[in-house]
């Protein structure tokens, strides 16, 4: 029964609190929550080598069976816990370890979203059909916000960036509107549902 | 960037672009090294920036000892490994989900109802007309315990479909516009840093 | 129709990397809805304001919002604006200081006196909420380098990230956490203006916070920045890279265009 029920108290209790400290004026003054940001930072930092003891288990695993691209697990498992292990003696503001983030790390992340560019094109090509009205339209609107939003469009006619700015600013917001406020009453009804315990998910559970 | 880290750098991005030709061991082991390399550093980020200066200015130097409570419940998310005492590694994971849940029910209202209230405009101007329809049947277009089957619910959905085909060329405009400059961003890099063709302000 | 994906990976390449040897020259305007109201709102702060600058975004984002903050960071420094920046993510710390130590540098311009990096702090919008409260209690009280603020003459005149204290707060967003947090726990509450600078992507979603004044200016990626360093007359990296941007999205208008003619005449056999 504790096992079961404690959790949901806790996540009951730290939400009450923090409202309690927000919507009512003793809360206010009690100012709890000054406290409890600061805690919270704390525990959230402890848990940072959850992700690392993962990556550690999942590649060790592939290592110990020796499956296929096995080499590629003990790559990784030496950068993460060399690099970890340098940063914990020399600190992430040492030169040697400035050295190695600078010339590694800045530019693999930099060049992964990059590579979506050529998907982008292919799929251009390939996959954006104007099959149905509403297609059309995506591709239409699509095209005049591509084309107002350089310089090209400027040069070819004043009429591309007005129309660009003009969807941007009236029907786009209109309906990103509509669909902000649906996924905020749909955040608040999650919310609720986790407050009342009926939402488990974030326990390993089901609703 | 000293000449040694440009030409790691380069050869490291190359690797990456490899995969564009096709799937290949150099893209594998290159991808290895930065999945390894961005865990170290978070957990290094947030060994040096917070946690040792919470051990040795909060707690050595000002004395909170107080934060060995939230210390023991970060420490607790660990459990998770050890059979016996996994149902403990609930607890830490349930009291921020509880806070955030706080904080949302207590400071999201205002973001959602200020949207709501800036909803009701005058419609004073074509302007203002349009943006409230293209609001009102993308609204509408997402109610689903009013029956298609009336015709104001069926001309509001489907010009609310609309409306949201609008806003998703939109977004696919600028997500082009978006890729496109990360792509130059590597080229000022490459032709730029690395083999000093172009020179870049 | 059936074209190999890598004949248009090497056209895209093609096309972009032409202009970057032959540039030619087309003018950027200004977007009065966007990046004009943005330039406004920190052009109207008197000198001496501090202006509080979140740099919430990975190095996967700095092509666009790199250009955006040295352009901006730039803005301040010429106006006397102070600075004091923060990130919620991990790798923006490191990324935006490397990028205001070099406008600065140029500028003249002092760390510890015209502007602060207080670095990563872990728990994103909880960070945020108790930067509000305290921020020295909210840093550890270290800055990015781990320098005690105590030491750094700004911070003696920022203890909390309050209206009284904060001009403006700017936050250069790729995703969450970002000017979400901002908007939640700092702008909205205590009404202080909120400017963004975004990445593309993300500007469709953020148009609504402009029409309701919840954010007050906006600078849509690597566009954005040309726009703003042709408003602080310092054409720089971003205006050099336009002519690229034009012709990759002309490429990608054409090949739209070419592969439903190709969808068209296929249909009609």
């Amino acid at each position: 029964m504790v096992r079961k029920d404690l959790p949901k108290i806790i996540t009951a209790l730290s939400a009450i609190v923090v409202m309690f400290s927000n919507f009512t004026f003793v809360g206010r003054q009690l100012n709890l929550t000054a406290t409890g940001d600061r805690w919270l930072q704390v525990s959230t930092a402890f848990a940072f080598l959850i992700g690392a003891i993962n990556l550690t288990r999942i590649h060790g695993q592939n290592i110990q069976r020796r499956r296929s691209g096995y080499y590629n697990s003990i790559v990784l498992l030496i950068c993460l816990w060399g690099f970890f292990a340098l940063g914990l003696a020399v600190g992430n503001r040492d030169k040697i370890y400035r050295w190695i983030y600078d010339s590694t790390l800045v530019h693999m992340e930099a060049t992964m979203f990059s590579v979506i560019c050529f998907y982008i094109a292919s799929s251009a090509y390939r996959a954006f059909r104007i099959r149905t009205r509403e297609a059309t339209v995506l591709l239409v609107v699509a095209t005049i916000v591509m084309l107002g939003n350089v310089p090209l469009g400027d040069m070819i006619s004043e009429m591309i960036p007005a129309a660009k700015d003009y969807i941007l600013r009236v029907l786009n917001s209109g309906a990103m509107r509509a669909i902000n406020l649906g996924i905020y009453i749909g955040g608040f009804a999650t919310c609720i549902r986790i407050l009342l315990g009926l939402e488990r998910a974030h326990l390993g559970g089901s609703s | 960037m000293s000449a040694t880290q440009t030409w790691i750098a380069a050869i490291l991005t190359l690797a990456l672009f490899t995969y564009l030709y096709k799937e290949n061991s150099v893209y594998r082991v290159a991808e290895h090294i930065m999945v390894g390399l961005a865990a170290a550093h978070g957990m290094v980020m947030t060994w040096d920036n917070y946690i040792k200066s919470t051990i040795t200015t909060s707690l050595l130097k000002d004395g909170e000892w107080s934060f060995l409570i939230p210390i023991a419940i970060g420490l607790l998310i660990y459990t998770r490994y050890m059979p016996k005492w996994q149902w403990l590694s609930r607890i830490p994971m349930s009291y921020w989900v509880g806070y955030g849940i706080g904080y949302t029910l207590a400071f999201t209202p205002r973001q959602f109802l200020m949207q709501v209230i800036d909803s009701f405009i005058a419609m004073d101007s074509l302007e203002n007309v349009v943006f409230f329809i293209c609001l009102a049947t993308s609204l509408m277009y997402f109610f689903f315990t009013v029956s298609r089957e009336y015709p104001g619910m069926n001309v509001g959905a489907t010009i609310g479909r609309y409306a949201i085909m609008v806003s998703l060329g939109a977004s696919f405009g600028n997500t082009v516009q978006g890729r496109i400059s990360l792509f130059l961003g590597r080229l000022q890099f490459l032709l730029g840093d690395w083999l000093h063709l172009i020179t870049f302000k | 129709m059936n074209v190999d994906q890598r004949v248009i990976y090497v056209f895209l390449a093609i096309v972009i990397i032409i202009p970057l040897f032959a540039p030619i020259g087309m003018p950027v305007s200004v977007n009065q809805d966007l990046t004009q109201k943005f330039f406004d709102v920190l052009e109207k702060l008197p000198g001496g304001s501090i202006v509080w600058m979140g740099t919430d975004y990975s190095p996967g984002s700095s092509a666009e919002l790199n250009p955006q903050l040295a352009a901006v960071f730039r803005h301040c420094m010429m106006k006397g604006i102070k600075v004091v920046l923060f990130s919620q993510w991990q790798e923006g710390a490191a990324i935006s200081r490397n990028v205001c130590v070099d406008v600065s540098k140029q500028m003249g311009k002092k760390y510890g006196e015209d502007w602060v990096h207080l670095g990563y702090k872990p728990g994103s919008g909880v960070a945020v909420r108790a930067m509000v409260q305290d921020v020295w209690k909210a840093s550890a009280n270290v800055d990015i380098d781990g320098t005690d603020l105590s030491k750094l003459p700004l911070m003696a005149k920022v203890k909390a990230l309050d209206k009284a204290t904060i001009a403006c707060v700017i936050d250069y967003c790729s995703g969450s956490p970002g000017d979400a947090e901002y908007r939640t726990y700092v702008t909205d509450p205590l009404g202080i203006p909120l400017v963004s600078g975004q990445v593309a992507v993300n500007v469709p979603g953020r148009m609504p916070y402009l029409r309701s004044g919840q954010q007050k200016g906006m600078i849509s990626g690597l566009r954005g920045a040309a726009e703003y360093e042709k408003l602080i007359k310092n054409p720089s990296t971003a205006t050099q890279l336009m002519d690229a941007q034009s012709l990759g999205h002309l490429l990608i208008i054409v090949f739209i265009v070419l592969g439903n003619i190709g969808y068209v005449a296929t249909r009609k056999k």
